[in-house]
Formats: C-alpha cells, sequence, structure tokens
C-alpha cells in the first residue's frame, strides 16, 4: 500500500469535514478504502459523532463545542496517516431478490429503452443477469448501492427528482444500480421494484442487506409480485 | 396517566434531539426540525436535554391532559390556550386533569414545541425517540399523532428547574423573510461566477415542496455545470444541494446521509435550526460567512443559551 501524503481533507460547513478518497493515492477500488476506513475511525476514536462513507469520499462530523476545526482536521489527518490499509473480509453470502420489471413499478423503463436503443426484454435480461456487490449502504435507512452495473445501462440522474417513490424501487445511476427499501423522494432512473422487505426497525438489526454481499436479482411477474406481498402481510 | 389527542393539527410528532451514530446505515438525524426551540422547552422546564417532545407544524394539535403537569411552549406562536385562557409562549404552566391545550395556526414560523414535565413514554429505535416518518419508525408508531391516540406519561425522575432563567428566553423574531448565514460547500465551485454571486444576492422563495427532509427554494436558476456521473457524496442537515434543473433545496433533519447533487453552501449550526422554521411562500436569502466567523458566532449563541452546547 502506498503511503499518503498530505490527504486531500476539505472542512465541510463548521461541524464536519470531508475526505476525498478519490485525490488519494491509492491502489485499491476507492469505497473499499471508505469503508475500511469507516470501520478504522469508529473503533477508534470517540471524537466523530458520525463517520459517513460514500463512494469516492468519507465524511466525520464532530462538535464545534469539543474540538477546533484545526484540532478536527489534524486529528484526523493524523488518523488518516496512521492507518493500514486492510481490504474487509468479503461476506460472499448470495441474496436473491425478486424484481417485477412491470410497467406498473418501472416509470423510467420506457426512457431507458429509448435512450439506449434497447428492449425491455434486454434491459431486464442484462440488469438480472448478473450477481453485484453492496458496495454502500446510505442515502436513507437501509438504501443499497450495487456495482458495478453494465455499461449498457449507464443512465444519468433524474434532473428533477421524483417525490414519491415506492418501497422497494429498484433505480440505476451511472454504474450503480440501487434498492429503495423505502418510500420518499429519489433521483435515480426506476425500472422496477422488489417485494422483498429490506429494511425493518422491528428487528434487532434492521438491515438485511450489508456492505460486501452479494446480490442476484430474479425477473418475477406482476402475480408473483402481489403473491410475495400476500406472504408478508399475512 | 396520559395525554389525548383531541386533534392532531397538521403534521404533530414526537421528537428529541435526533439520532446519532448511524448515518453510514442511511439513517437520518431526525429529531426536532428546529433543535434551538427543542432545547430551549426542555431546558426551561427542567427536563434532560435528550427528552421527547411534540413537534407541530403550522397548525398545532389540541391535547387533553388525563394527568397533572407542566408544559412549556417554544418556537412559532400557534397562540395556545388552555381551556380558553391564553398562554405566553416560554412560559411553564400547570395543567390539571381535564384541561385541554387548544393550539391554533402560526403566522411566522413553521413549528412549535410542546415540552412536559412528565416523560413522554415511547420505545427508543436507535439511541433516540424522534419519529422518522419516511421510514414509520420512532416517535408514536413511527407515524404522526392521530385523533384519539393516547400518549402514556411518567413522571420524569431528573427534573432541575431552570425556571428562574425564563425571562431571558423569549420567542426569536420569526419572520417571513429569513436570511440565513452560509458557508461555501464541497462543491461551490461548480457554480459559475454569475451563479455565486445570484446565490448570495437572490431572494428565493420556499415551495410548497417542503417538508423535515428539505426544502425546495424557488429563484433565478442556478448555473450548475456538472457531470451527469458525480457520485453520491455524504450530506447532513444544513447543505444546500442543487440538482441539474438549477432548483436548489435546503436540507433539514431528516436530511438523507448520501446524494448525488453539488453541495454548493451551508448554513453552519447557529443558524440550522431556523431551516426548521421556513413555511412555504417565505421568502428566504443567503448571506456569505466563513467557516471561523460561523464558529464564533455559535461560541456567543451558546453564552446567552448554554443549553445549545450539549453536542
Amino acid at each position: 500500500m502506498k503511503k499518503i501524503v498530505n490527504p486531500p481533507i476539505i472542512h465541510y460547513g463548521d461541524d464536519a469535514l470531508l475526505v476525498k478518497i478519490q485525490h488519494l493515492a491509492l491502489t485499491c477500488k476507492p469505497n473499499e478504502y471508505a469503508l475500511a476506513l469507516l470501520a478504522y475511525l469508529r473503533a477508534s476514536n470517540n471524537d466523530w459523532i458520525d463517520v459517513v462513507p460514500a463512494e469516492e469520499s468519507l465524511a466525520v462530523r464532530y462538535s464545534p463545542f469539543r474540538l477546533s476545526a484545526k484540532e478536527a482536521y489534524s486529528n484526523l489527518e493524523k488518523q488518516i496517516d496512521e492507518f493500514d490499509y486492510q481490504p474487509l473480509t468479503q461476506n460472499n453470502q448470495l441474496i436473491h431478490i425478486p424484481v417485477c420489471y412491470h410497467d406498473k413499478f418501472a416509470p423510467d423503463m420506457h426512457t431507458v429503452t429509448q435512450q439506449k436503443v434497447l428492449s425491455r426484454e434486454e434491459v431486464i435480461k442484462i440488469h438480472s443477469s448478473i450477481t453485484y456487490q453492496v458496495t454502500m449502504i446510505g442515502f436513507t435507512p437501509g438504501f443499497s448501492y450495487l456495482g458495478e452495473l453494465p455499461e449498457q445501462l449507464f443512465m444519468p440522474r433524474l434532473a428533477v427528482p421524483k417525490l414519491h417513490l415506492l418501497p422497494g424501487s429498484i433505480g440505476i445511476s451511472g454504474y450503480r444500480t440501487g434498492i429503495y427499501p423505502l418510500g420518499g423522494p429519489g433521483g435515480w432512473q426506476i425500472i422496477g421494484c422488489t417485494p422483498m422487505k429490506l429494511f425493518d426497525s422491528e428487528l434487532n438489526n434492521p438491515f438485511k442487506l450489508s456492505t460486501g454481499m452479494t446480490i442476484k436479482f430474479s425477473a418475477i411477474s406482476i402475480e408473483q409480485f402481489q403473491d410475495h406481498q400476500n406472504q408478508v402481510t399475512r | 396517566m396520559s395525554i389525548e389527542v383531541i386533534t392532531p393539527g397538521l403534521q404533530t410528532t414526537i421528537q428529541d434531539e435526533g439520532r446519532s451514530g448511524w448515518r453510514h446505515m442511511g439513517v437520518p438525524q431526525s429529531g426536532a426540525a428546529d433543535l434551538f426551540s427543542c432545547k430551549a422547552a426542555n431546558y426551561l422546564l427542567g427536563k434532560a436535554c435528550d427528552s421527547a417532545v411534540i413537534e407541530c407544524t403550522l397548525t398545532g394539535p389540541r391535547l387533553s391532559f388525563l394527568k397533572e403537569m407542566q408544559i412549556l411552549i417554544t418556537g412559532s406562536d400557534m397562540n395556545p390556550k388552555i381551556n380558553d385562557k391564553q398562554l405566553d409562549m416560554y412560559k411553564p404552566y400547570s395543567v390539571n386533569v381535564g384541561d385541554e391545550l387548544v393550539m391554533s395556526a402560526c403566522s411566522y414560523g413553521c413549528r412549535s414545541y410542546i415540552a412536559f414535565s412528565d416523560d413522554l413514554v415511547c420505545n427508543p429505535i436507535m439511541g433516540s425517540q424522534s419519529t422518522y416518518l419516511p421510514a414509520n419508525f420512532g416517535g408514536f408508531n413511527g407515524k404522526i399523532l392521530q385523533k384519539g391516540d393516547i400518549i402514556q406519561t411518567i413522571s420524569s425522575p431528573n427534573l432541575t428547574s431552570k425556571l428562574q432563567d425564563s425571562a431571558e428566553i423569549t420567542g426569536q423574531d420569526f419572520t417571513n423573510q429569513w436570511c440565513l448565514k452560509a458557508i461555501p460547500g464541497p462543491e461551490f465551485e461548480v457554480l459559475d461566477q454569475s451563479s455565486q454571486t445570484l446565490l448570495f444576492s437572490e431572494t428565493f422563495k420556499v415551495s410548497n415542496d417542503s417538508d423535515r427532509m428539505g426544502s425546495r427554494l424557488i429563484g433565478k436558476n442556478l448555473n450548475v455545470k456538472t457531470t451527469d456521473h458525480m457520485t453520491s457524496g455524504p450530506l447532513f442537515p444544513g447543505t444546500l444541494q442543487c440538482p441539474k434543473d438549477g432548483s436548489p433545496i435546503l436540507l433539514g433533519s431528516d436530511a438523507q446521509t448520501l446524494g448525488g447533487y453539488p453541495r454548493l453552501i451551508q448554513v453552519p449550526l447557529f443558524n440550522q435550526h431556523l431551516i426548521g422554521q421556513l413555511r412555504p411562500g417565505d421568502s428566504i436569502e443567503f448571506r456569505r460567512i466563513s467557516n471561523e466567523e460561523a464558529v464564533e458566532e455559535l461560541k456567543q449563541q451558546a453564552l446567552s443559551f448554554p443549553f445549545i452546547a450539549n453536542i
């Protein structure tokens, strides 16, 4: 592992710092570094109220009543300097997630087929034929970023985010596909929906998915979707 | 031993100081949208700072007390009355069994906070009693309060009255024309020069697409030069993010933890609570401030209001 010189840390408001991992001289994937650094910072330090990993960056939040901006900066800089990156042990559990790609659940399927000059069947085949890794959890409770999506399906974010998505909606954006376990707003192009409950606050561990897991989607019909939902509520 | 909801108001929820330590799993802070008013309410009543309060939005509830206790109301003035007797904000009142607290609509600000000398009984989820509506957890079964709901209460073991200070904390100057300070954010430079100037001079309007997650602002469109594939990065309450359409979104206490739109500016802690008081139709301007000035302002604020410093 190459030693990191001058970690590119910037201030983010008056109570947070942002590490731009993509600017570090790394030989590993930025998101894998972010997850390993998350584990390290959470285990080793009380300065940080929250540590938030992302695909190419990581933020920490601190109390400006306990640390000055300078102290926070130099503490984080020192920790990153001391941090010896080791890949986290992969969780190789394979999770099958049923997805209904019916128009009712896929408001952006038409845009995707038009822009990519693919048929619906081709989009479904590409999306459900490969396995993905959970590369990140975030956005809303349990939202899972999965990678990597085949390049044939790369789509931009929506220019105007949607306000109300169905729980379980499956979106695509750039080289990621993702699952919205809750309803609510979202800016990705939605091409399907899973009836599987991936977040349950009643459980001791509310999160069904965690980083490192392997995911495979399987296409189901609208009838199968409803059957699955009925089974869950019964 | 409880409080009954006679009419619920527009969006009344149980909140506290919010959740921390779960953002890496996508769990937002939640808690009071106006943390200052929430903390002031608990402080003045001598409650522990993490006590649950009731947050009222635009139009408050009508509550019937099935047990005697003390209450205190802060934030936006919803013209509270007990049995037709007008109440002052930021002042404690004793209520008796059968008394009714009636709140109506506010004209300035958006949210009121009711603190109770008793503790509200609700299960903490991930370390907080605050309601997170998008996932329906926390607070009262994860939901906004409904007519007929009965909130159980128990006597609070550690009441340390700060009532002597109440004269010093009165209502803040709420308005329909806000001016918030802001620090340039991580992607401020994606704005061209004229949009940078515009952001700190334009008067934006708070749109109807506003909730505890964020407020969409309407104004002259900002010119965001950005790639379509910017990867998602961390977000916090107080961030103004801007999608490609140029209409910015000012994030509140339920802000998502990650997002892919440029983070243009950050409203610092000493002003952040005011985001919870923005109401649809209000106007809002941003004035540039440095990180150092913002921390200095925060420390000044904590000299007058020590209860904000428990973070």
